[in-house]
């Protein structure tokens, strides 16, 4: 029964990365993907390989503190999109100001900088006591999506 | 084979299979080691080379190795989007520094794609291998190192360590080697306390004691025995000889009387050796003082000398010096004499004797039977070289307990066909 | 002549006193400690045969006894008791000979008869039987007169065939008188025969009137003829 229980329990997990999302090791991906990916982010590690649809997902980590950054590429090679964890600091100052004065004593909190082709868009968390807002803007700092938390 | 060197062929079978295991363990794992190096490095490299084909473009023409350690080769789009990143060990033909022509040696080669400017290419980048000849070897003569090192140090500690704990051993072992019953006063004895040697000791003693034991029981024994047995031989051997000199007997009658009269004689003869034996061994004879060795000898000799000349033997004393001991003179007496007469009883007619006096040496030597006796067996109790002889084997075995008592060796030689005793006095 | 034997074995005082008998001495015995005592008390004796281990006590005490009345010099000891310390003890108590069991009747008739003779010895030591004389100081035969030259060997044989007259000496009593006690006898006879050999002819060139009968092969018998 026992190992009844712990077989259903495996099967299930890989049958749920199946479907989701699938751990690929670096070996199994086209070198063509693997060259592109290691020429625009050379100093890129803890890189995890996933497919995602007909799309490679590539999960890794650059500098000191370990940012997290996502990128996703075709299987040609071309980078679709890039998802890349950033401070306040790194916040283009007018994106900053901009948002400073829209959302006046909120807390800015878990920013994303997202590259998809040229467009670049910002997605931040704003905090206050009261209340609580997802929001994606634009690289000129203007609010594109708002979503409530 | 000693304890140690058993310790050590043993120690020295197992850590060969165990070294020689820990060598192959150890050879594929420094081999993946090394392959993942390379391959790092190979990784690298790609790196370098693509950024530098991004920026030069011209590196693409190279498509052989001939200049340097990569080269391309433009790919379909078709082809290229499902190259995979590709290791392979492989030979290639290259001059090494310490080679002198160009030899096939091993590289490691990755072949990857990419694409550049929107045309695919194929690079292939080589590195070359530690050859695994040379590290089999080198390992192997490491390994060898190692085992020879540890043997070594192993002996060396075996030597140093196994000697310095087992010396209690050796020592008590030749205490025990020395040691004879009713002679050695004193037990071997063990200087330790290590827990097995005090063990073998308390174990030896309580044997030595039980056989000290039995030994003196059996000492005593002979002698009651012998003592018990005189005074009934005595009754008959007079018995004998008072019904013999009966004149009303028949001549068979008497010689049946004469055949038993000899059986008692032997009796007797047995039982006086025997109880002589025992108090040579209870040391009953100790009114020692110095004998003169030569004076014996003469006296021997003069008592002799008719029996001499009736088997025709002649006899040489050489007497180098004055040789004198201190023991009892009747068991100097024994000795001598009856190495005398075995000499003169054991010759053949026309035979001769010498006798040579030595400073703290004599020696006996007889022409008579052209064999040596066993030397080994003639000094035992009941021994006799004539299996039919009359005599009652206990002679020799006498005498070699009178020199045991006095610490005088005995030997005997059978040296240019003549019976050699020597005594040393020491 | 008056023999006193203290053998407290009842078979071998009888042997003694049989052999003893036929030498024509008188014979007295005591068994045990207490009546040896008495008699050695009441009595004289030319000869006393001693045993050291007696019923009720110890010879040698006897032996001290004697010795304070002066009269331990014809005392011969009888012992099974082969030590050396008892040997020592008995001579230095003045015993005149120390026999140790087993022994030859022909040796104690010597060792008696040397006794004797020691004790009443009147200026001259010589045997004389018939047309012999043995000069035991000089060590001479004299037979009809005629000095007849002797081996040491031949002399001691005579000598104790002289002292055994008529009776049997055996060829082992013979030995060990002559040679002393060897283990290894198995030689001895021949040479023994030998010598006697010997002496009958001397014996016989001289007129002797004496004769060294064999017997039964197991000994001899000096007999006057």
């Amino acid at each position: 029964m026992k190992r009844l229980i712990l077989l259903s329990a495996l099967s299930l997990y890989f049958l749920s990365n199946a479907l989701y999302a699938q751990d690929v090791p670096q070996s199994q991906v086209p070198s063509v993907v693997v060259n592109v990916f290691q020429q625009n982010f050379q100093k890129a590690y803890d890189i995890e390989w996933e497919m995602d649809g007909d799309r490679y997902k590539i999960a890794f980590e650059t500098g000191i503190l370990g940012n997290d950054h996502e990128a996703w590429y075709t299987s040609t090679g071309k980078l679709v999109k890039h998802v890349e964890e950033i401070s306040k600091s790194d916040l283009p100052a007018s994106v900053l100001k901009n948002i400073q004065t829209t959302y006046n004593g909120y807390q800015i909190d878990d920013i994303e900088k997202i590259t998809e082709g040229l467009t670049v868009t910002y997605k931040m968390e704003l905090e206050s006591f009261t209340q609580d807002w997802k929001i994606v803007c634009n690289s000129n700092g203007k609010t594109i999506r708002k979503i409530a938390d | 084979m000693k304890l140690a060197n058993k310790s050590l062929l043993y120690l020295s079978v197992s850590l060969f299979v165990i070294i020689g295991l820990w060598s192959v363990v150890f050879y594929f794992n420094i081999q993946y080691e090394i392959k993942e190096s390379v391959d790092e490095g190979l990784e690298n490299y790609k790196r370098q080379i693509i950024y530098r084909a991004e920026k030069d473009p011209s590196i693409l023409d190279k498509t052989n190795f001939e200049e340097g350690f990569f080269a391309f080769k433009p790919l379909s789009a078709k082809e290229a989007l499902h190259f995979k990143d590709r290791y392979l060990d492989t030979f290639m033909y290259m001059q090494d520094a310490d080679d002198t022509e160009l030899e096939l040696e091993p590289v490691r080669m990755l072949t990857t794609a990419f694409e550049s400017n929107g045309r695919f290419y194929q690079l292939k980048i080589i590195n070359s291998m530690v050859e695994e000849d040379d590290l089999v070897g080198e390992l192997l003569e490491e390994a060898l190192a190692l085992y020879f090192i540890l043997m070594a140090s192993i002996i060396l500690i075996n030597n140093v360590v196994l000697q310095r704990v087992w010396k209690p051993f050796y020592s008590f072992l030749h205490q025990l080697k020395k040691y004879r019953i009713g002679h050695t006063e004193e037990f071997p004895t063990v200087n330790t306390h290590t827990k097995e040697f005090v063990a073998l000791q308390k174990a030896v003693h309580t044997l030595l004691e039980q056989n000290n034991k039995t030994y003196e029981q059996q000492k005593k024994f002979i002698g009651n025995a012998s003592h018990e047995l005189q005074t009934p031989l005595a009754i008959m051997t007079n018995k004998l000889e008072l019904l013999l000199e009966n004149s009303s007997l028949q001549p068979n009658q008497a010689e049946s009387i004469a055949e038993i009269m000899q059986l008692v004689d032997r009796l007797v003869r047995l039982n006086k050796s025997l109880l002589l034996l025992s108090k040579i061994e209870n040391k009953q004879f100790l009114n020692n003082q110095t004998v003169s060795v030569n004076e014996i000898v003469r006296q021997n000799l003069s008592d002799l000398e008719e029996l001499a000349e009736y088997k025709n033997i002649t006899i040489s004393v050489i007497e180098n010096t004055e040789l004198t001991f201190f023991m009892d003179h009747a068991m100097a007496n024994i000795i001598i004499g009856n190495l005398i007469r075995n000499a003169l009883f054991h010759n053949v007619t026309n035979g001769n004797i010498s006798i040579t006096l030595y400073e703290n040496q004599l020696e006996i030597r007889n022409s008579g039977k052209p064999e040596a006796l066993l030397s080994e067996k003639i000094f035992s109790r009941f021994y006799k070289s004539e299996p039919n002889s009359a005599g009652i084997g206990l002679g020799l075995a006498i005498i070699k307990a009178i020199c045991e008592l006095y610490a005088i060796s005995i030997e005997y030689h059978f040296e240019k066909q003549q019976h050699l005793f020597r005594l040393r006095f020491k | 002549m008056k023999i006193l034997v203290i053998e407290d074995e009842k078979e071998l005082q009888q042997n003694i006193v049989d052999s003893l008998t036929k030498e024509h001495f008188v014979i007295e015995t005591a068994s045990d400690f207490r009546t040896a005592s008495e008699k050695l008390d009441l009595y004289q004796y030319d000869c006393i045969l001693l045993d050291i281990m007696l019923p009720q006590g110890n010879g040698l005490t006897l032996l001290e006894e004697l010795k304070k009345q002066g009269k331990a010099g014809n005392v011969i000891i009888i012992s099974a008791k082969d030590s050396l310390d008892d040997k020592l003890k008995g001579l230095e108590l003045g015993a005149d000979d120390y026999l140790t069991k087993p022994f030859h009747l022909a040796e104690l008739t010597a060792r008696v008869k040397a006794v004797l003779r020691r004790n009443l010895l009147d200026g001259k030591n010589t045997l004389e039987i018939s047309n012999l004389i043995l000069d035991l100081n000089e060590r001479t035969l004299l037979i009809n007169n005629e000095n007849v030259p002797l081996n040491r060997k031949e002399f001691a044989i005579l000598k104790y065939f002289l002292l055994n007259q008529n009776r049997l000496v055996t060829k082992t009593a013979l030995a060990e008188h002559v040679w002393g006690d060897h283990i290894d006898q198995s030689d001895n006879f021949d040479f023994i025969y030998y010598q006697i050999k010997n002496l009958r002819k001397k014996l016989q060139l001289a007129a002797a009137a004496l004769e060294i009968e064999a017997i039964y092969g197991i000994g001899y018998k000096l007999v006057a003829t």
